[in-house]
C-alpha cells in the first residue's frame, strides 16, 4: 500500500467533497448533516412567522420567548440555570455560537487549549481572533479521554481558556463527570474560561452520561456553553443555535453578535421555539434511528476488521486505519475513487489523527448499508493489491 | 452594551409590506420537499444567479461567482470589511455612517480614518473627494445613498470617486442598500468596468417583506468572494435556507413594489413640508424611506423607527425610517423642545 503522506488540512475535505459531487451515485459518510428533514410542525411554525411575525423586530439576542425556552431546556437537560433576559443569545447556528464564544474570550496572543482531535473550525476561529491554539493530545487507547493531568501539563502562560467538546467531534468520546470536576478546579486555579460545546448532548449511547461542565460548582461564572438544533432536530439549513453563560460574558458576546451579523431570521427563531416547546416525538424517533445505525456501522466495521473508538455519543465513529499503512487522506481518496463512498480523513481534524477516518451515520439504513458494502469492497481490493 | 449600540436602536433601514400567501406557500413547499439542509456556503445557486442578474448593467455583467449571500446587511458589512482588511490597514469611512460599520470594524479593532461630509447631505465633501488621490487609502467604505440622510452621489461625484479607484490605489466598498428608494439612483456598477477594486453590498429585496429574514449580499471579484466565503464558513457555514427560499420566490414576483414607493414619497414630502414650516432643518435626501432632521424626539425615540443621529456621527439630528402607515402628526407631536437631547 502507498506510503504515508502528510495530511493537507481542512482544504482536503472540500477537495474530496468536490470530487464526490462528480459521482451521481456518491454516498457521503463524512458530512455532519442528518438525512432527516426538519419535522413538519417546525416548518409550519417557521412559515407562520412569515405572516404573523413578519414585522417583528428581534433584539440581537433573539426574541424573549425563545430565550425563555432555551433557558428551560438547558436547565432541564444540562442542569444549567440562566436568566433568559440576560444570559442567553440565539445565534445563526452552532457555528456562529462557536465563532462568537471564541471572540468573546480569546484576544490577540491568547491561547485556547484544545484537546485533539477536534472540529477544525475552532482553530480557524482562534486564528481570526488573533489567538493561538494550545493542543493537548488524547489517545485512542484511552478512549480519547481528556486527562486532567495532561490538560494541566499542556497549559502555557498564554492560555486563556479551555475548550471542551463532549461528545467530541470526531472522536465521539464523552468527558466523564469526574474528569470535568478536576478540569474545573484547574480552570479556577489558573483563572481560565471554559468554552463548552454540548451540541451532541442528547445523543449519548450505552451507559455513558453527559455532564454539562457549566452545571458544576465553580464553573458557572467562567463557562460559555453552546448548543444548536441542527443535529437533533434536523435543522441544519435553518441556522439555529445558542450560547448561554454568565451575564458579563454574554454581554460581551452580544456586542460581537450585533457587530458580526445582528439578530437571526425571525422565521428561524419561531421554528426554533416550536422545536424546543412542541412535540418531541420526531426528535426522539431520529435519536432512536441513530442508535440503530450506530450498531449497523459498528457491525460492518467489525466485519472489515477495523478497530474503532467506541462511539459514546454523537453521530459518527472514529475508525482506526493504522493497519492499512495508508494516510487517512490516501485511504479516503481510494475509497472515494473506487467505490464513490466518502469518509472524512482524520488528518483533516488534527495532524496527529492521520491514522483515523470519520464515518457518520447520517444516511438511511439502506444507503448506509450500501455505503458500507461498497467500502468493504474497496478495502478488500486494496488488501489484495498490497 | 449601551442601548444605543443595540441594532434595534440602530433603527430600521427599510419599511415592510406583507408577504403574499403564494410566496409563503412556495417556501413551505420547498422546505417540505426536503430543502432544510445545509446549502452552499456562498448561497443557493439560483439566488446568487438572480442577484447577479438583477445587479448587472449594460456596463458590467455580474455572474454568480461574484455574489455572496449573507445573513443580513450587517454580515455583509462584516465580511467585506474584515476580509478586505486582513492586513489590518486602516479603513477610510465617512464621518457620518451607519453604526454597524464602526461595529464591524471594531470586532478586530481596526483603525479608521474619518472623511469629512457635507452637513446637509452626509456625503463626502468635494474636498474629501478631491483629496482622495492625495492620500494613501487602502480601503474606502462609502454609502450610496447615505443610510442617514438618504442622499445620493451625483454622476459627477461618482465619476470622480471611480477615477480614484481606477487609479489603482484603493479598494472601495459601496453600501447601496437604500438605492431602491431613489428613483434616480445610479449604482456604481453602471460606472465600473470590473470588480477588481469595487465591492458592493446591500439587502436583498428591501421593502418587500423579508427584512426580518436577514438577507444581504456582497458583489465582488470572484477572488474576494472566495475569501469572504472562507470566512463565512467559519462564522456561520451558510445563510438560513428558508430566508433564501423566500428571496427566490420574491425575485419571481415583482408585483407590489411601486405602490409602496409612491406612498412613502408622499409621506416624506409631507414631513419635509411640516418640519420646514417649523424651522427644523431637514437633511437633503432623495430616498423616500428615510428622513433626517435637526431635532430630537421624546417618548417615541426608543422605537425602531427612530435613530439618534449621534450613533451615525451626526449629533443633534434624528433619523426616521418611514413606514407605509406612518402618522405624520405623531412625529410632529413628539418633537422634543429645543435643547432636549
Amino acid at each position: 500500500m502507498a506510503a504515508k503522506e502528510k495530511p493537507r488540512g481542512t482544504d482536503v475535505l472540500y477537495g474530496l467533497i468536490g470530487q464526490a459531487r462528480q459521482y451521481g451515485d456518491a454516498i457521503i459518510l463524512g458530512r455532519g448533516d442528518p438525512d432527516f428533514d426538519t419535522p413538519a410542525h417546525i416548518v409550519d411554525a417557521g412559515m407562520a412567522a412569515l405572516s404573523d411575525h413578519q414585522d417583528e423586530v428581534s433584539p440581537v439576542e433573539g426574541i424573549l420567548p425563545l430565550r425563555q425556552a432555551i433557558a428551560e431546556r438547558v436547565k432541564k437537560v444540562n442542569g444549567i440555570e440562566v436568566n433568559p433576559e440576560t444570559e442567553v443569545v440565539f445565534t445563526n447556528g452552532g457555528q456562529e455560537a462557536l465563532f462568537l464564544m471564541v471572540l468573546t474570550v480569546i484576544g490577540e496572543g491568547d491561547g485556547l487549549l484544545v484537546p485533539e482531535p477536534n472540529y477544525n473550525t475552532y482553530k480557524d476561529a482562534v486564528k481570526f481572533a488573533g489567538g493561538r491554539v494550545v493542543s493537548m493530545a488524547t489517545y485512542a487507547n484511552e478512549a480519547f479521554r481528556v486527562d486532567p493531568n495532561r490538560l494541566k501539563e499542556s497549559l502555557t502562560p498564554e492560555t486563556r481558556a479551555i475548550l471542551l467538546v463532549s461528545p467530541n467531534n470526531p472522536a465521539a468520546s464523552v468527558i466523564s463527570k469526574e474528569d470535568l470536576v478536576e478540569i474545573v478546579k484547574i480552570a479556577q486555579e489558573h483563572n481560565l474560561y471554559i468554552l463548552s460545546d454540548d451540541i451532541y448532548d442528547l445523543l449519548i449511547y450505552d451507559a455513558f452520561e453527559h455532564t454539562s461542565v457549566a452545571s458544576l460548582s465553580g464553573a458557572e461564572e467562567r463557562t460559555l456553553t453552546l448548543n444548536a438544533l441542527s443535529k437533533t432536530y434536523a435543522m441544519t439549513g435553518w441556522r439555529t443555535g445558542w450560547v448561554v453563560g454568565p451575564e458579563q460574558l454574554i454581554n460581551k458576546l452580544k456586542t460581537f453578535k450585533a457587530n458580526v451579523s445582528g439578530p437571526a431570521s425571525i422565521a428561524a427563531q419561531y421554528a426554533a421555539l416550536e422545536a424546543l416547546t412542541g412535540s418531541q416525538e420526531a426528535m426522539q424517533q431520529m435519536a432512536s434511528a441513530y442508535h440503530k445505525r450506530r450498531d449497523m456501522v459498528l457491525s460492518a466495521l467489525d466485519e472489515m476488521g477495523f478497530k474503532y473508538g467506541l462511539p459514546q455519543g454523537g453521530q459518527f465513529v472514529f475508525v482506526d486505519i493504522s493497519h492499512t499503512g495508508m494516510s487517512s487522506v490516501d485511504l479516503a481518496e481510494e475509497i472515494l475513487t473506487r467505490e464513490h463512498v466518502l469518509a472524512y480523513p482524520g488528518g483533516a481534524f488534527s495532524e496527529g489523527m492521520d491514522d483515523f477516518i470519520r464515518i457518520t451515520f447520517l444516511q438511511t439504513e439502506e444507503k448506509l448499508q450500501q455505503g458500507l458494502t461498497r467500502m468493504k469492497r474497496a478495502m478488500d481490493a486494496l488488501s489484495k493489491e498490497a | 452594551m449601551s442601548k444605543s449600540m443595540e441594532p434595534s436602536h440602530w433603527g430600521l433601514d427599510h419599511p415592510s409590506q406583507p408577504l403574499s400567501q403564494n410566496l409563503i406557500q412556495g417556501v413551505e413547499t420547498a422546505l417540505k420537499s426536503g430543502m432544510t439542509h445545509y446549502v452552499d456556503v456562498p448561497g443557493i445557486p439560483e439566488l446568487r444567479a438572480q442577484v447577479a442578474n438583477h445587479k448587472s448593467s449594460q456596463v458590467l455583467k455580474i455572474v454568480s461567482d461574484q455574489v455572496l449571500i449573507t445573513a443580513g446587511i450587517q454580515e455583509a458589512r462584516f465580511l467585506s470589511l474584515q476580509s478586505l482588511t486582513a492586513d489590518k490597514n486602516p479603513v477610510a469611512i465617512p464621518k457620518v455612517v451607519h453604526p454597524g460599520v464602526r461595529g464591524a470594524l471594531g470586532v478586530r479593532k481596526l483603525e479608521t480614518q474619518s472623511l469629512e461630509v457635507e452637513e446637509d447631505r452626509s456625503l463626502l465633501t468635494e474636498t474629501s473627494i478631491e483629496h482622495l488621490l492625495d492620500q494613501e487609502i487602502p480601503l474606502l467604505f462609502l454609502e450610496n445613498p447615505s443610510r442617514f440622510s438618504g442622499a445620493t452621489y451625483t454622476s459627477d461625484e461618482l465619476d470622480k470617486i471611480t477615477q480614484f479607484v481606477n487609479a489603482g490605489v484603493t479598494n472601495v466598498i459601496w453600501d447601496e442598500g437604500l438605492g431602491v428608494w431613489n428613483s434616480n439612483f445610479n449604482s456604481v456598477l453602471t460606472y465600473v468596468k470590473n470588480l477588481e477594486r469595487t465591492t458592493v453590498i446591500g439587502e436583498i429585496k428591501p421593502g418587500r417583506g423579508i427584512e426580518n429574514l436577514q438577507l444581504g449580499y456582497v458583489i465582488a471579484s470572484k477572488e474576494k468572494v472566495m475569501a469572504m466565503t472562507a470566512l463565512k464558513q467559519i462564522m456561520s457555514i451558510c445563510t438560513s435556507t428558508p430566508s433564501q427560499l423566500a428571496a427566490i420566490e420574491l425575485f419571481n414576483d415583482e408585483s407590489g413594489s411601486e405602490r409602496l414607493y409612491e406612498t412613502l414619497k408622499q409621506i416624506r414630502e409631507q414631513l419635509v413640508f411640516e418640519l420646514t414650516k417649523r424651522n427644523i432643518p431637514v437633511l437633503q435626501g432623495e430616498s423616500v424611506n428615510t428622513i433626517a432632521f435637526g431635532a430630537a424626539m421624546t417618548s417615541l425615540s426608543d422605537t425602531p423607527l427612530f435613530s439618534r443621529g449621534e450613533i451615525f456621527g451626526c449629533q443633534g439630528f434624528t433619523r426616521v425610517s418611514i413606514p407605509a402607515n406612518l402618522d405624520v402628526d405623531s412625529i410632529l407631536n413628539e418633537l422634543a423642545p429645543t435643547g432636549v437631547n
